[in-house]
């Protein structure tokens, strides 16, 4: 009797393997979805663009590169990290195997491919599926970050716009959604001028279809706008950029009273679009800008420094001392020394959260199309234009604090602008370039205005084989090795 | 009438049946063996072409009954020459017995089941409880190192309870992983360290294995061929290692009780400039990079009176002589029908890195019992917990090992008011940083199995086994404001616990029966194993004091997860052992074997494996020769596959946690890969087994293993925009696209020497050769020739050997300017390293390694001296692009950085000190010649006389681990053996301030009763 129990009990298992063999083996994943069943509803493809909104959100992009690079670049600010990758774009000397440059180029198109998977799985869906409202949110968002994505991109990796951008090679243009590898064909750079084209165009989509005000964190039309007044300003389109620039100070934003307000709220009236982080959510940037306990790795420069110090002219100083007078240029608060003295200028202030590392980042706000709308209407009119001095004031006056004798606050009236201080529209012009250098400093600015300017940079020339030596990315090896038709830039020749 | 009628055929059927019903007697006897006439229980007795027979008791006696006349008794045991003698008309048969020299050495243990060593045809290594137990290491991978020819086990680091990397026969897959199958007892075992490892702290991580306790093995077995591994099918490419623990012997109760204790220190030590030292050549160097315009002597960037700097040295701040101390108990007994083995295991080793320390509490029952005569159950539990405290290691800057090298000797240990100073590295120091950090990790795991054989008839006996492997870990972090790159108020705190529970069933017929000289051994069954892991952990920060120390306390929490996964394989396994009259040896087995792993369309394979071999020394005109004791030959070729690869990798996936805001998000992760199949490894191996003059035995072999379809990350075009989530490569598509191939030769020789009454010394030699190669890459980019993948200073290409090292050649240094110099493709020297090229310069595979023992017997003192080498291989330095600089950044550096060039020391290998960039790229500068012969264990031991002791046998014993290590001359690593890789991967030989291995010493007591 107990032989037979042990032989049921042997046989039970095996029986029950045989019974159910091929379904014994088929599981599934725990924390994945399959890939081909996931961009069918609208509650998904929101996901999915969600998903490309965070990928926007990696330091390599939108999370810091982009923030902090041009004021590296352009000497705005040191670096006293280690990273060595971060050194060496510093240092202007970012080999092709350097993983920041790689990141542009990987993580960037990884944003345009999500953004283009839910561009065309929402076109797909029927008008029943989803209103017209949320497709062209889900549209419009979409371009939205293809086109930030594309703007970056063309400026790291290809030549300043100008005269040769038909010729200058760019980055390749994908406007293709891929979800396996039989989606996908390899293509060579396009030129400059095609990417610029294609951002202008991703960009009047977005404008097209995305309402004026958003969610916090999430792109509008005039997020989009601002976007594109940066491009055509980049591309020296003053005409185009004065008008943008006017529709955004239209649009019922306000400057903030501090200078300093925007960085510790979110989202204020000052605010046209920032990259949303959270305690939980959060591409941990504020490790390299704030000064964490080893001395800060994002410094800021003494030209930087010695720039702060012309915000007010000699004349006016002057005048200031002769009263007994002092100023204070708020924005030196967004500074700090190595004891924690603010107005320091040793360590930035702007991404101060190093706790819960919540700031946001990639900031696009009002000030900038202030300054923006000054220089254009100085230069299309070329003159002492009366309204660029108004808005050159605005920004100005909303940061310089004046005090008497006693130390208490009193008007700042007397550091205004006003046309008699400028000789020649150039003067005034180089007014509104400085203030944009200190209001925008660390806010990923001051290389590409440089570049748009055409000034030599850390005493390079525009325009030579130095400057393209210097201020050119190398196209990313990793993406040399595979794709044949990619050609090379001149840091990759060394 | 019916009634005598019945009682006369009673009567006459019980005379026709019993040939024992009249005349019969009582024999009996004692049976004790010849070397020391202690007694033998459980030999066999039995009347010679009869069924009547009987087993002899603890003390070695017997009785049975017998005809009156004639007979002869049969007496046998395995392992001892069986002996025939007729009984005669004695009434008292005693017997000495002796050990079989043929049958010596041995029953080997092989998949699902057992052989003997001498019908082996396949090639399979063993060793046995002696080399194993009372040796002091952390696991029992340390204790067999160098042991075994072919098997290449290297210590990646000298934390405690970190992975060994087992490379058996070279390596076979690049994206799969290397390690070979574990199975305990016949469970395959899970060996799952991403999930089970604790969290990756910068270095090899820990190893699941560490809970299995050394002193509970019997015997180690590795499956290194196709014929002995093939049963494993889809995993036995990487060899099989089966691990057997100890079980109970009929007789009297036996007694074992050890303890040792002792201490450890690291073999190596850096050798660091001395706070004057730094400060005198970091001020060269700033002059050299700033020139009189920024290096103003009363600026603070430079140093005054060097001379008085602070001297503080950080790696002896933070590590110390570290204690070791194992106790263990054990016993084991029965009789003929219940057997058991008791073993319980108490260790405390406290690493030499402060605050690092292993304790292992483990207890072991196995026991063994026949329900019937024909049904036996053989039962084993193992419950164990191992205690690991840890600190970061590798590449993690909370590493302090590692900032101990990096931060600065020129800044005081401590502040003024006597506690370890916080403004020297990354907000911290290394002292600081180590006791402001704790991190636990709790491993316990339960083993345990159970099985029925039941003996159906003799010849045929049914195996049901049924085993569980449940492991889990729990760990917690607590990080104080004083360790590094920590802000938030009170610290934060880190928990994590996951879970593997694997239970595995094998149902086995085993047949076995003669035809005249033709035997058959037939094996067929069924394998079902499922494994299911689950995790999650927690993050938080934000205490209101340094003393709470649980995430209850925590006033953020900031992170949190958890995953689920599970993989199921199943298995249809056969195998025929033939032989003819033990002289022609025959095999095949097959194996189809399928798993939750693989895709849909390619989910089964089968692997099936043939091997022969020709005892020659059988033969007559080879046994008439005297002197040769054993001359086999053998074949095997078969086919294997791997595995080991993760769970869903042939799926399109989606992943979720791509958050932004607080609203979920998706992205894709894994493009899908339908035709997914597995890595196959055809395999062939020869060898000649020998044995001459009783002293000297051996066995010199060759094996090719050819891997198909072998697993690679093929890359795609970035710009495809589809990140996978594969760790260390990005986008990339998991394919089967490559073939490699590993052979090589294998010599293992063992002689006693000297044999005599009261001197004896053996040695054992063990060698191998690895010759491993690229054959075919998948080829993406056109150029008619396979992809070539590119590491930092690696390169896996054809005609080269994986993870060659690929590297600028360094050409030293310009004796004119103090330029670090690098090589072209046209071997020009140049100083600009970006035109400089990148070539194969010596790869991490020795060219020969193994092992030699030595044992000395005099009387009742033993020494065993036992070396391991490695000959041949390169290791990457990579500490030295942070150390070896010249002081180019902030950190400290090596002392040999004293030798820069300067305009006065212009014939040097070291470029000049600049404050900047000068040879510290990634060249051959830090690419080292890392052989190395180790004297890996040496023990003295002396047995106290029997006079003395009586019936207890003591012994006491001194044992060194890694006592001395000879390195080449240009080697300027820490320990040739460290590998900053996981044991996954395909090649270590990189290192990046992995810790080296500890040098202990050990005294201990043996006692046996």
């Amino acid at each position: 009797m107990k032989k037979r129990i042990y032989k049921y009990i042997m046989y039970v298992p095996m029986v029950f393997v045989l019974l159910s063999c091929g379904d014994f083996l088929d599981l599934d994943p725990q924390q994945s979805l399959s890939s081909d069943e996931v961009f069918d509803t609208q509650q998904e493809l929101e996901n999915a663009l969600i998903g490309a909104y965070n990928a926007y959100q990696d330091t390599d992009l939108g999370g810091l590169n982009m923030t902090i690079f041009p004021d590296l670049i352009a000497g705005n600010a040191d670096w006293a990290g280690s990273f060595p990758t971060i050194v060496d774009v510093t240092d202007l000397v970012p080999t092709a195997q350097n993983g920041e440059v790689r990141g542009l180029w990987e993580d960037g198109y990884s944003v345009i491919n999500a953004a283009n998977t839910v561009i065309s799985s929402v076109e797909a869906l029927d008008a029943e599926a989803i209103s017209d409202e949320d497709r062209n949110l889900l549209i419009g968002d979409a371009y939205f970050l293809k086109a930030l994505v594309q703007f970056d991109q063309v400026r790291y990796f290809g030549r300043p716009f100008g005269s040769t951008s038909s010729t200058d090679l760019g980055v390749p243009i994908r406007n293709e959604a891929v979800f396996s590898l039989s989606d996908y064909e390899p293509r060579a750079r396009n030129t400059v001028e095609q990417v610029y084209t294609q951002i202008i165009n991703d960009l009047g989509e977005a404008i097209n279809r995305l309402p004026a005000t958003s969610a916090d964190g999430r792109a509008n039309s005039l997020a989009a706008t601002a976007v594109l007044a940066r491009v055509r300003f980049q591309q020296r389109d003053y005409t185009a950029a004065e008008s943008l620039a006017g529709q955004i100070i239209d649009g019922g934003f306000t400057l903030n009273a501090d200078p300093t307000e925007f960085y510790s709220s979110e989202f204020s009236g000052e605010s046209i679009f920032e990259l949303a982080a959270t305690i939980q959510d959060n591409p941990g940037a504020t490790f390299f800008t704030h000064r964490n306990l080893r001395d800060g790795d994002t410094r800021i420069s003494s030209s930087l420094s010695d720039a702060f110090d012309d915000i007010v002219t000699p004349s006016q100083r002057a005048a200031l001392a002769a009263g007994n007078r002092t100023f204070l240029d708020l924005r030196t608060r967004l500074t700090e020394d190595s004891d924690g003295n603010l107005g320091g200028m040793e360590h930035p202030l702007k991404f101060e959260d190093f706790v819960a590392q919540a700031d946001n980042s990639y900031i696009i706000r009002l000030a900038e199309f202030m300054l923006m709308r000054a220089e254009t209407l100085v230069i299309n009119t070329n003159s002492v234009n009366a309204e660029a001095i108004d808005l050159l004031n605005q920004v100005r006056l909303r940061a310089l604090r004046v005090f008497d004798a006693n130390g208490d606050e009193i008007s700042n009236a007397e550091l205004a602008f006003s046309a008699s201080d400028f000789s020649s529209p150039a003067e005034l012009q180089e007014a509104i370039i400085l203030e944009r250098r200190i209001e925008l400093f660390l806010e990923g600015n001051y290389w590409h205005d440089l570049t748009r300017l055409q000034r030599t940079i850390r005493g390079v020339a525009p325009g030579t084989s130095e400057a393209d030596l210097r201020f050119i990315w190398p196209i990313p090896q990793r993406a040399l090795d595979t794709n044949s038709l990619l050609e090379v830039n001149p840091r990759n020749e060394g | 009438m019916k009634k005598y009628l019945l009682l006369s055929f009673m009567l006459m059927f019980a005379f026709v049946y019993s040939d024992t019903w009249a005349q019969q007697r009582t024999i009996s006897g004692k049976v004790t063996s010849v070397e020391d006439g202690s007694a033998l229980p459980g030999v066999n007795v039995v009347l010679k072409g009869s069924t009547a027979g009987t087993v002899t008791d603890i003390d070695g006696n017997y009785s049975l009954s017998v005809p009156t006349e004639g007979g002869t008794l049969v007496f046998s045991f395995i392992g001892l020459a069986s002996e025939e003698v007729e009984i005669g008309s004695r009434s008292v048969v005693d017997i000495q017995m002796t050990a079989d020299v043929k049958q010596l050495s041995e029953v080997v243990v092989v998949g699902f089941g057992t052989q003997s060593k001498r019908n082996l045809t396949s090639s399979i290594v063993s060793v046995g409880s002696e080399d194993i137990q009372n040796v002091s290491v952390q696991g029992f991978e340390q204790a067999i190192q160098g042991r075994m020819a072919g098997v290449n086990i290297t210590g990646a680091s000298g934390t405690l309870g970190a992975s060994q990397a087992i490379r058996v026969r070279g390596v076979s897959s690049i994206n799969a992983s290397n390690q070979p199958l574990f199975v305990v007892d016949g469970i395959p075992m899970t060996n799952d360290d991403t999930n089970l490892g604790g969290a990756a702290l910068g270095g090899p991580g820990t190893n699941p294995l560490i809970n299995l306790n050394p002193n509970d093995i019997e015997s180690i077995e590795v499956l290194k061929d196709a014929a002995s591994a093939a049963i494993y099918g889809s995993r036995g490419t990487n060899g099989v290692i089966l691990i057997t623990t100890k079980r109970g012997k009929a007789g009297k109760t036996n007694i074992g009780v050890n303890y040792y204790a002792g201490f450890s220190d690291p073999t190596t030590d850096f050798d660091l400039l001395s706070g004057p030292e730094y400060q005198r050549l970091k001020n060269y160097g700033n002059f050299q990079r700033f020139g009189n315009d920024y290096f103003d002597p009363v600026e603070d960037d430079s140093f005054q009176n060097t001379q008085d700097a602070p001297n503080a040295d950080h790696i002896d701040a933070i590590t110390r002589t570290a204690f070791v101390h194992e106790a263990s108990l054990s016993a084991t007994g029965g009789n003929e029908k219940t057997k058991f083995y008791a073993g319980a295991t108490y260790r405390d080793e406290e690493g030499y890195v402060l605050t690092t320390r292993l304790k292992r509490y483990s207890g072991r029952i196995n026991i063994d019992h026949a329900l019937s005569d024909k049904v036996k159950l053989e039962f084993g539990i193992n419950p164990s917990r191992t205690e690991n405290q840890r600190q970061s290691e590798d590449n993690n800057i909370a590493s302090p090992y590692t900032i101990g090298a990096l931060a600065r000797p020129d800044i005081p240990l401590l502040d003024d008011d006597g506690t370890p100073t916080t403004s020297n590295l990354f907000g911290s120091s290394p002292l600081a940083d180590v006791l402001a950090r704790t991190r636990l990790l709790t491993t316990t795991q339960v083993l345990s199995n159970i099985n029925l054989d039941w003996e159906v008839f003799p010849g045929l006996n049914l195996r049901s086994e049924f085993g569980i492997e449940y492991t889990s870990i729990t760990e917690r972090q607590r990080l104080l404001p004083d360790a590094s790159v920590e802000a938030a108020p009170g610290g934060s705190a880190f928990a994590n616990f996951a879970d593997a529970l694997n239970y595995n069933w094998n149902g086995l017929a085993l047949y076995y029966f003669e035809l005249d000289e033709h035997s058959f051994e037939i094996t067929a069954g069924a394998n079902i194993q499922v494994a299911e892991t689950a995790q999650f952990d927690v993050t938080g920060d934000t205490f209101a004091s340094e003393e709470l120390k649980t995430l209850e306390s925590a006033a953020n929490i900031t992170a949190g997860g958890g995953i689920g996964t599970e993989y199921r394989f199943v298995g249809f396994l056969g195998r025929v052992n033939y032989n003819y009259g033990g002289k022609y040896l025959f095999s095949v087995s097959g194996r189809y074997d399928g798993s939750s792993r693989f895709g849909e369309d390619n989910r089964f394979g089968f692997f099936p494996a043939v091997s022969g071999g020709w005892i020659l020394s059988d033969e007559a005109f080879l046994s008439d020769l005297g002197g040769v004791d054993l001359l086999k030959v053998r074949a095997s070729y078969g086919l294997t596959g791997n595995a080991e690869i993760g769970n869903f990798a042939s799926r399109g996936l989606v992943t979720f946690g791509r958050d932004y805001n607080a609203i979920p998000g998706f992205e894709i992760t894994q493009i899908s890969n339908p035709n997914l199949t597995w890595e196959e490894t055809a395999q062939l191996d020869v060898a000649v087994e020998f044995g001459f003059l009783g002293r000297i035995r051996g066995s010199v072999g060759w094996f090719n293993k050819t891997t198909t379809e072998l697993l690679l990350n093929v890359p795609y075009d970035l710009e495809v925009g589809i990140n996978t989530t594969t760790a260390g490569s990005t986008s990339t598509l998991l394919q089967n696209a490559g073939e490699l191939r590993n052979r090589g030769f294998e010599l293992e020789l063992s002689a006693d020497i000297i044999k005599g009454n009261d001197f004896q010394w053996t040695a054992s030699l063990n060698a191998a050769t690895i010759n491993n190669e690229v054959l075919s890459l998948v080829d993406t980019d056109g150029d008619g020739e396979g992809n070539e993948i590119l590491g930092n200073t690696t390169i896996i290409r054809e005609g080269d050997p994986i993870r060659a090292f690929y590297v600028v050649p360094y050409a030293g240094v310009d004796p004119e300017n103090g330029d670090a110099l690098f090589l072209d493709e046209s071997g020009e020297a140049t100083d600009v390293f970006n035109t400089a090229n990148r070539r194969v310069m010596g790869d991490a595979f020795p060219d020969v390694f193994g092992g030699l023992t030595n044992t000395f017997n005099y009387k009742g003192i033993d020494l065993t001296a036992f070396i391991q080498y490695s000959v041949g291989q390169e290791q990457y330095y990579d500490d030295g692009r942070f150390i070896a600089t010249q002081l180019a950044a902030g950190f400290g550096g090596n002392r040999s950085q004293l030798g820069a060039w300067t305009p006065l020391n212009t014939n040097t290998n070291i470029p000049e000190a600049r404050s900047a960039s000068n040879g510290n790229q990634r060249s051959s500068r830090y690419l080292q010649d890392a052989s190395y012969a180790r004297l890996k264990t040496l023990t003295l031991g002396y047995t106290l006389p029997k006079k003395l002791t009586k019936n207890v046998s003591v012994r006491v014993y001194a044992q060194g681990q890694n006592v001395f290590t000879i390195t080449s001359d240009d080697y300027e690593g820490l320990d040739p053996e460290s590998s900053t890789n996981d044991d996954d991967s395909a090649v270590g030989g990189l290192t990046f301030f992995s810790r080296p291995q500890s040098r202990t010493f050990t005294f201990g007591v043996n006692v046996n009763f």
